[in-house]
């Protein structure tokens, strides 16, 4: 009985060390990747990979299971804006001119430029909430609340949450997103543009004597002062005109998913 | 001391695998559990101890390197029930026991998850379908884990001419 309790004793105290043993190492090895620099750029790296192949191998299954009729849609939508983007080509020929001896002037007047930080996306979030996991964080000067863009100037989203190697980049299309905004059309509308369920974004409140029209450029308007103005967010795709009411929205849709990138900017509107 | 290595850097690299790697597939194929199935298998195949301690670190963990929105509660929960049923019901070491096993964590871990939606009256039929691909390839994944831990045990059994008993 005694040699059998002895038995039972040695057993427990080999399991509860093992034990031990394990949690150790676990929390050893989350402290070295979360805490030290050199460990949160395996980190990084690793989830880099693993996120780039991810989205590789889900591309190509969204190809494979995209119908016909669906890619004829697309291409006939994207022949129309190929049509509209010549027109708008020599449009912007004559701008530009112009626009080259404001810049000089501007260059005179003061030299501002933006603080920009490059990240990598390294985790996605595919659940209730739209944001991304990006591998800089405060110890690269991130705070919460700056603009996050692809380097076409393509607004994706606010940092809302920031870790010392880390940070949580809320995308626009997320239901809790709110970003003051313009709209560039025949006269400038402002308003703040809302996610919500699904891939469109709403702007509300609209006077209804404003008027709107369809692919009108949606972009920051810069009442946020850590959201600089001019950055893209997406084209009016829908406008939502009730006459009884005072007001009229607009359904807006992003140029981009969070699907369609791996590199941002995070944009700090520091004056360098 | 090598197998708590072992499954040390299994617990880690399953993680960065289920938040970098997993969840940027494409629906439904982001849905896969693939560190609870894991962990399912080293509570049944392995010690239930670690197997606590495998879904108790996981609650924080899977917070820490990605997305994910389950209570952490739901993972407490898991483990000690997991623990309580693989050592009393499912205590046989046959792939029926496992799939038992996975099951019923699954279901425990939708359900304490689906207790402030149920408190605010505000479930919805959607949140439980939302888990049928979770179920279903946690069946899949559980017999071909099974597989492969059998084959992998043989292999050491082999290897370092452990005496079967």
């Amino acid at each position: 009985m005694s040699v059998l309790n002895i038995k039972i004793s040695q057993k427990t105290k080999r399991g509860a060390s093992s034990l031990g043993f394990f949690i150790l190492i676990v929390l050893v090895i989350l402290l070295m990747l979360t805490r030290l620099n050199i460990g949160s750029k395996i980190l990084g790296s690793s989830q880099f990979g693993l996120i780039t192949t991810g989205t590789y191998i889900s591309k190509m299954f969204q190809r494979i299971t995209t119908s016909e009729d669906d890619l004829h849609n697309k291409i006939e939508e994207l022949q129309s804006q190929v049509s509209d983007l010549m027109l708008e080509r020599v449009e912007n020929v004559l701008l530009r001119q112009h626009l080259n001896e404001l810049e000089y002037l501007l260059a005179y007047s003061e030299q501002i430029s933006y603080k920009s930080t490059a990240a990598r996306v390294i985790a996605r979030s595919h659940e209730s909430r739209e944001s991304i996991l990006i591998d800089k964080g405060s110890n690269e000067g991130i705070r919460e609340g700056l603009a996050v863009v692809i380097e076409s100037g393509h607004i994706v989203g606010v940092v809302s949450e920031v870790k010392s190697f880390s940070s949580v980049v809320t995308l626009i299309s997320d239901i809790q997103s709110s970003i003051p905004a313009a709209i560039l059309g025949d006269s400038k509308t402002i308003g703040i543009v809302e996610g919500q369920k699904g891939y469109l974004m709403k702007m509300e409140f609209i006077p209804q004597g404003v008027e709107l029209n369809v692919n009108d450029v949606v972009v920051t308007s810069g009442l946020d002062e850590e959201i600089p103005s001019g950055f893209i967010i997406g084209l009016v795709s829908e406008i939502i005109k009730d006459e009884t009411a005072l007001f009229q929205q607009v359904m807006i849709e992003a140029l981009y998913t969070s699907d369609d990138f791996l590199n941002v900017l995070v944009i700090d509107p520091v004056i360098e | 001391m090598f197998y708590e290595l072992s499954l040390a850097l299994l617990f880690i690299l399953s993680i960065l695998f289920q938040v970098s790697f997993i969840d940027a597939l494409y629906e439904p194929l982001n849905a896969i559990p693939a560190h609870f199935i894991i962990g399912v298998l080293v509570m049944h195949r392995g010690d239930a101890l670690h197997g606590i301690a495998w879904f108790i670190i996981s609650g924080f963990a899977l917070k820490i390197f990605g997305f994910d929105s389950a209570l952490t509660i739901s993972y407490i929960a898991v483990a000690f029930i997991g623990a309580l049923l693989a050592t009393r019901m499912f205590a046989n070491r046959s792939v029926y026991a496992l799939e038992g096993l996975g099951i019923l964590m699954l279901l425990v871990f939708i359900l304490v998850n689906a207790i402030p939606e149920l408190l605010n009256y505000s479930i919805t039929a959607d949140y439980f379908y939302s888990y049928n691909h979770a179920l279903i390839s946690v069946i899949v994944g559980l017999y071909l884990g099974f597989l492969v831990a059998r084959n992998l045990e043989h292999l050491i059994e082999n290897l370092f001419l452990i005496k079967k008993r």
